[in-house]
């Protein structure tokens, strides 16, 4: 049986006890709070790093993709302007071999051979006119075939005697010459920079 | 954790204080088992009285406090959690016939209204406590009062004495502290009894 004890609730050992009691679980619950929210806190100190470390291999990754874009348009730049520049080459070359044509078929002219008709299409050409012979017009063929690389060479397509008109000269034979130059092909962005189809596929020259 | 739970183990210890005439007599008792020895420390202090009659515990409860302080100091003890009991004469010990069902703060009430009658005083000027004498049987509570004045006096001489005052109870009577020798002093023996007695109540309350 407790003994009787005269001592207000406060002052006696049990409250003291009680207080002790109730201190330590406050200050284990304390501690505990203490311990998860510290453990919270870490874990969203953990997590706000993580995100920021995804962050910023995102925004690397959209660096390094914004950069091979525009590698990769420098890059079509470039092989736009290598293609733009293969068919200057290609124009400047075919340039350079009609302006030996054009002195070839100048030297034979009016002796000999006669240009009527100067066709162009591309690297191929065709040439039209009046002969007075047809040792003219081999003479002519011999002295173009130094003009190549040929990928036809020239060749007599039409040669038939034409009636003599009055007043004219003697010559009498009508003669067609055909031939296509060697050239690279062209690359399909060349291709696209080359003129419209609405432009006439090829030249003729009277 | 382990350092709580050793020291909330660890064998009470409990000062246990008698005091009579101009005696005062401090022991330290461990609540221990019988094979070891409950009683470490004890020490006992007179003192010659300054006026005529002589003041007792209760008019001088500072002074007793110091004189119980240096007892303590000059005992070499540690503990301060002090028991001490009120001589049986100053105190009222009785019993109520209560219904089964009666409320606590009802119980309370009457303890309180019968205490201030038994003492002759004020419901606020007395001190009390109660318990149940059976718990399975009739509720019969037994209660004991005071006057408040002596638990505030007790409470000052420990506060003086730098102890903590827990336990106050009610001095055995049955040890004879008050059959005087012919010399007029009383016996060590018994004094000695009470406190232990005081200190065990304390440990057990």
């Amino acid at each position: 049986m407790t003994p009787l004890n005269l001592l207000p609730l406060r002052d006696r050992a049990s409250m003291w006890r009680r207080w002790l009691v109730g201190s330590w679980l406050g200050l284990s619950a304390l501690g505990g709070g203490g311990l998860a929210a510290w453990t919270l806190h870490s874990q969203d100190a953990s997590k706000a790093h993580v995100q920021a470390e995804m962050a910023g291999a995102q925004m690397q990754l959209d660096q390094l993709q914004q950069q091979l874009a525009q590698q990769r348009k420098v890059q079509l730049q470039a092989q736009q302007t290598q293609a733009l520049w293969q068919q200057v080459q290609a124009l400047r070359q075919r340039a350079q071999r009609l302006d030996a044509l054009h002195k070839v078929t100048a030297q034979r002219w009016p002796a000999g051979v006669q240009v009527q008709e100067w066709r162009l299409d591309g690297a191929g050409w065709r040439l039209q006119g009046l002969a007075d012979s047809g040792s003219a017009v081999q003479q002519l063929l011999q002295d173009l075939q130094p003009l190549g690389p040929w990928q036809q060479a020239p060749a007599v397509v039409e040669l038939a005697a034409t009636p003599a008109l009055s007043g004219s000269s003697a010559r009498g034979l009508r003669y067609v010459v055909q031939a296509r130059w060697q050239e690279a092909e062209l690359a399909p962005q060349a291709r696209s920079l080359a003129p419209s189809p609405a432009q006439p596929p090829h030249s003729v020259i009277k | 954790m382990q350092c709580f739970v050793r020291g909330w183990r660890r064998t009470p210890v409990w000062l246990g204080l008698s005091i009579h005439d101009q005696r005062m007599t401090l022991v330290e008792w461990h609540a221990v088992a019988a094979t070891q020895a409950p009683l470490s420390r004890w020490a006992q202090e007179e003192w010659v009285p300054s006026t005529q009659p002589a003041p007792g515990l209760w008019d001088e409860p500072a002074k007793s406090g110091a004189t119980l302080g240096r007892l303590w100091q000059r005992a070499g003890m540690q503990c301060r959690r002090l028991a001490m009991g009120l001589p049986a004469n100053r105190v009222v010990l009785q019993t109520l016939q209560v219904q089964a069902d009666c409320p606590a703060n009802e119980l309370r009430a009457q303890v309180n209204w019968r205490a201030s009658q038994a003492l002759g005083l004020n419901w606020d000027e007395v001190a009390f406590d109660y318990r149940m004498e059976s718990p399975d049987g009739p509720q019969t509570v037994q209660w004991l009062a005071c006057p408040l004045a002596l638990v505030q006096a007790a409470q000052l001489m420990s506060r003086a004495a730098g102890l903590r005052l827990q336990f106050l109870g009610v001095e055995p009577a049955h040890m004879g502290l008050r059959e005087e020798k012919q010399g007029g002093a009383p016996d060590l023996l018994p004094q000695l009894q009470v406190a232990c007695e005081m200190a065990r109540q304390g440990s057990q309350s």
